[in-house]
């Protein structure tokens, strides 16, 4: 991956960022709201264009977000199904991984009532449950850690590591800082849209933490 | 974790433009998102109503008497036509589902932007997905449209399996002007609103509420008219329900809409393809 800058009507997100992610890597991409992490990510899902630079990938990376498809008025059931077929299932696959999706979710009791009816806990259980339910060879992570309860975030801390198995690139967007340390191979800082650290989690995460002041690192230390 | 195993696809920019060939299979592999998608956008319409689904129902039937009321009986446009009620509802039910597609074709861009911002699907499934989606809902009109002919002393005739490849070209025509429409609503919304317009207007030059060969006398008028492809649909379910004549200019028009709208309006649409994600 080369330099990249997304520009449209005056917001440059993202300038002058360059790294490059060997196979096997599991980076973690780190920075304060607004530093640009998101559009980054997207970018590299081929979902933003760039005003200049250039990203090159191989394979087809699958951006793990499928909040947006899902449709409250629906069944839990429903939507899983419409989530996995706009992840690019076909109806046969989605069937088969049904079951499993649910039961990580922990909804069968639940998976016939509309999704309006579900608590935010809920909701962000199901979205992680299908969003993780593909293996992709580039798997890009935004944000979906931090949901649930203890339990489940554990679960699904296990479930990203397990992804890596299959996945040949993960890329992490997160504010879970632990999550970094305890997942990544790799850590990459990002503030105001710039690079500021790469490397080894731990060097960068401590260069970050010096930063902000050690605010992040404390609010997930039980997981 | 795994050893790295060497991903071998060629290196490749992720946001490229997809050469069409490409493209038609990535749509095609999304089919079953489609048909799903577009089966649920359905159910989640009248959910919350008392009456649920039967509103897909009523509501051709209230808009079907309103048009009678108003036109059939106080303004009597029927003129010259002899079974007037299965008449008009070919007419605002297939124009209204022609209508349907283009304008939410319009907007499919802008209602799916979450959707376009999580998923790298191509673009064009947007405005297809309005088609189906308005292709199955399309069964309840058609419904009652069958019924009030049948009721109002229209006998069978296999002429009227000649619907199925009608409707067929209605909806390649419609989807390709949806197309045509969601890309530039999407540069200037505004169309959106010059659409709804258009469309209000080409309610009464679409011969909709009478008969086009009753009130257009002047022979060029009516070669004109002819080429009118909402015109072109609704005269052709005419003529397979209630045996209304169809000139050959008019048969001709309709084939040239079928085979360009969507054709063009896909290509063109595509070529803008990598536009669609930004804000």
């Amino acid at each position: 991956m080369r330099r990249r800058s997304r520009e449209f009507t005056q917001v440059r997100a993202v300038t002058d960022v360059s790294f490059k992610v060997k196979t096997g890597e599991v980076v973690g991409l780190i920075g304060s709201n607004g530093s640009g992490k998101s559009t980054l990510l997207s970018a590299i899902a081929g979902l933003q264009p760039l005003a200049s630079g250039s990203i090159r990938v191989r394979g087809e990376p699958t951006l793990l977000g499928v909040g947006a498809v899902l449709d409250a008025q629906l069944s839990g059931a429903r939507n899983v199904m419409l989530g996995c077929l706009a992840l690019g299932m076909s109806r046969s696959e989605a069937n088969e991984r049904f079951d499993d999706i649910v039961e990580f979710a922990g909804l069968r009791a639940a998976i016939d009532r509309p999704m309006r009816t579900y608590s935010s806990g809920m909701r962000s259980r199901l979205h992680f449950s299908i969003a993780t339910s593909v293996d992709p060879d580039i798997l890009l992570v935004d944000e979906v850690l931090a949901v649930g309860d203890r339990d489940f975030r554990r679960r699904s801390l296990k479930r990203i590591t397990d992804l890596q198995g299959s996945a040949k690139v993960v890329v992490l967007v997160t504010h879970g800082l632990h999550q970094v340390r305890k997942v990544c191979s790799r850590a990459i800082w990002i503030e105001e849209g710039r690079l500021m650290a790469d490397g080894p989690p731990d060097d960068v995460l401590d260069q970050y933490v010096a930063f902000t002041g050690g605010a992040d690192e404390s609010l997930d230390r039980d997981d | 974790m795994s050893g790295p195993e060497r991903l071998d696809a060629p290196l490749a920019d992720p946001s490229r433009r997809r050469p069409v060939v490409e493209d038609l299979r990535r749509i095609w592999a999304r089919r079953d998102f489609l048909l799903f998608a577009a089966g649920s956008d359905l159910r989640a319409q009248e959910m919350d109503t008392v009456l649920g689904n039967t509103w897909h129902l009523l509501n051709p039937v209230l808009q079907i008497l309103v048009y009678f009321l108003v036109f059939g009986l106080i303004l009597g446009t029927d003129r010259g036509v002899p079974n007037f009620l299965p008449f008009l509802a070919i007419g605002i039910f297939t124009f209204s589902y022609m209508r349907k597609v283009i304008i939410g074709g319009a907007k499919s861009l802008h209602k799916n932007r979450g959707l376009i911002h999580s998923i790298s699907a191509p673009r064009a499934i947007f405005p297809i997905a309005v088609m189906l989606t308005e292709a199955a809902a399309f069964a309840f009109p058609f419904l009652v449209m069958l019924f009030v002919a049948v009721v109002t002393g229209e006998s069978l005739a296999w002429r009227w399996l000649m619907m199925i490849p009608i409707f067929v070209a209605q909806s390649l025509f419609a989807v390709g002007l949806g197309f045509i429409a969601a890309r530039i609503t999407f540069y200037f919304r505004d169309f959106e609103n010059i659409l709804d317009f258009l469309f209000r207007m080409a309610f009464y030059f679409s011969g909709v509420l009478f008969f086009v060969d009753k009130f257009v006398k002047d022979p060029t008028a009516r070669r004109i008219a002819d080429l009118n492809p909402l015109l072109d649909f609704i005269s052709l379910y005419r003529w397979a329900v209630l045996g209304f004549p169809v000139g050959t200019r008019l048969i001709v028009s309709a084939l040239a809409w079928t085979l360009i709208a969507p054709v063009a309006g896909y290509l063109w649409f595509q070529r803008r393809e990598r536009d669609y994600g930004r804000e």
